[in-house]
């Protein structure tokens, strides 16, 4: 192989192996969701009137289209195993949209959740 | 010369394909974990919570299947709103609210929580409570707080609700001795 080959192979190689979001998106998605933590704070509010035991983690898995809107979103751990909480919260995420699009889609493989009773 | 070109259509696709042909997956960091806490109502016997946007209950309001009779065991948990009313006069209107679930004809299923709403509305007022401070509204399967896929969903979103729509100043009650 020669040396010019090389170079196209290592170039298109580093290129390929660049994964996930640019660190821009990332940060714009971690503020995005982070604006959601209040509607979510009601939802689980609203689902310890009927339950107060309520409580644990959720693991959400999504993504963002390439117009910035969330979507595709799933629960790949559900603690709380509630109805109600799962789709209040659901809601809530799925009506994120990023200010400025991202130009391609972007996976979000791991969205921690915690949801704790902040009184005994 | 066909060697090198050959050789170099070989390193772009293999180049272009990226690390997925050479090297397993990156793995995406988790987004920071999103600690949500919020207050839960005292524990106790109640089955009616006064929260400031509506009246919770904890059980449900229950009625004869496919129809707007109410169920006796539920005329308990309709004396406690009643008392929340009655200690609460600044809570000028309360929509009673009545939801189904997505099965069956959603026209249908409108009319039912309406008859259904009508019936609570119906009650309330036959403790003592002004009929004007009552709104029925039959909202059928059109506002779900959980998906229609599971018996779970479903049974969260058959439900009625006290919304309070208007409400003064705190008033104080002063009871007859």
């Amino acid at each position: 192989m020669s040396k010019l080959s090389l170079v196209v192979l290592s170039l298109g190689v580093v290129a390929g192996c660049k994964s996930g979001a640019d660190p821009q998106v990332r940060s714009a998605i971690t503020a995005k969701l982070a604006s959601a933590q209040e509607p979510i704070q009601a939802c689980y509010q609203k689902s310890l009137t009927t339950n107060r035991k309520l409580r644990g983690m959720y693991v959400v898995q999504a993504a963002v289209d390439s117009n910035g809107q969330f979507g595709e979103i799933v629960l790949r751990r559900d603690e709380p195993q509630d109805p109600v909480l799962r789709f209040c919260v659901t809601q809530q995420l799925a009506k994120l949209r990023l200010d400025k699009p991202p130009g391609k889609r972007v996976e979000l493989e791991s969205i921690p959740i915690k949801f704790e009773p902040a009184n005994p | 010369m066909r060697h090198r070109i050959h050789a170099l259509l070989v390193a772009m696709v293999i180049g272009g394909s990226g690390c997925s042909m050479i090297m397993p997956a990156a793995k995406q960091d988790p987004f920071p974990v999103m600690n949500v806490t919020a207050t839960r109502p005292p524990p106790g016997p109640d089955k009616v919570i006064l929260t400031p946007s509506n009246i919770a209950i904890t059980d449900k309001v229950q009625f004869e299947t496919g129809k707007a009779d109410l169920k006796e065991v539920s005329f308990s948990l309709l004396d406690e709103v009643v008392a929340v009313m009655k200690d609460n006069p600044q809570i000028e209107v309360v929509e009673v609210a009545g939801h189904t679930d997505a099965t069956g004809s959603a026209d249908l299923n409108r009319k039912l929580s309406q008859a259904r709403a009508e019936s609570v509305v119906k009650y309330i007022a036959s403790k003592g409570i002004k009929k004007d401070r009552l709104e029925p509204k039959g909202f059928g399967p059109d506002m779900p707080i959980a998906d229609n896929e599971s018996d779970a969903g479903r049974e969260a979103n058959r439900r009625v609700e006290f919304n309070i729509i208007k409400q003064g100043p705190k008033k104080t009650v002063v009871k007859d001795e």
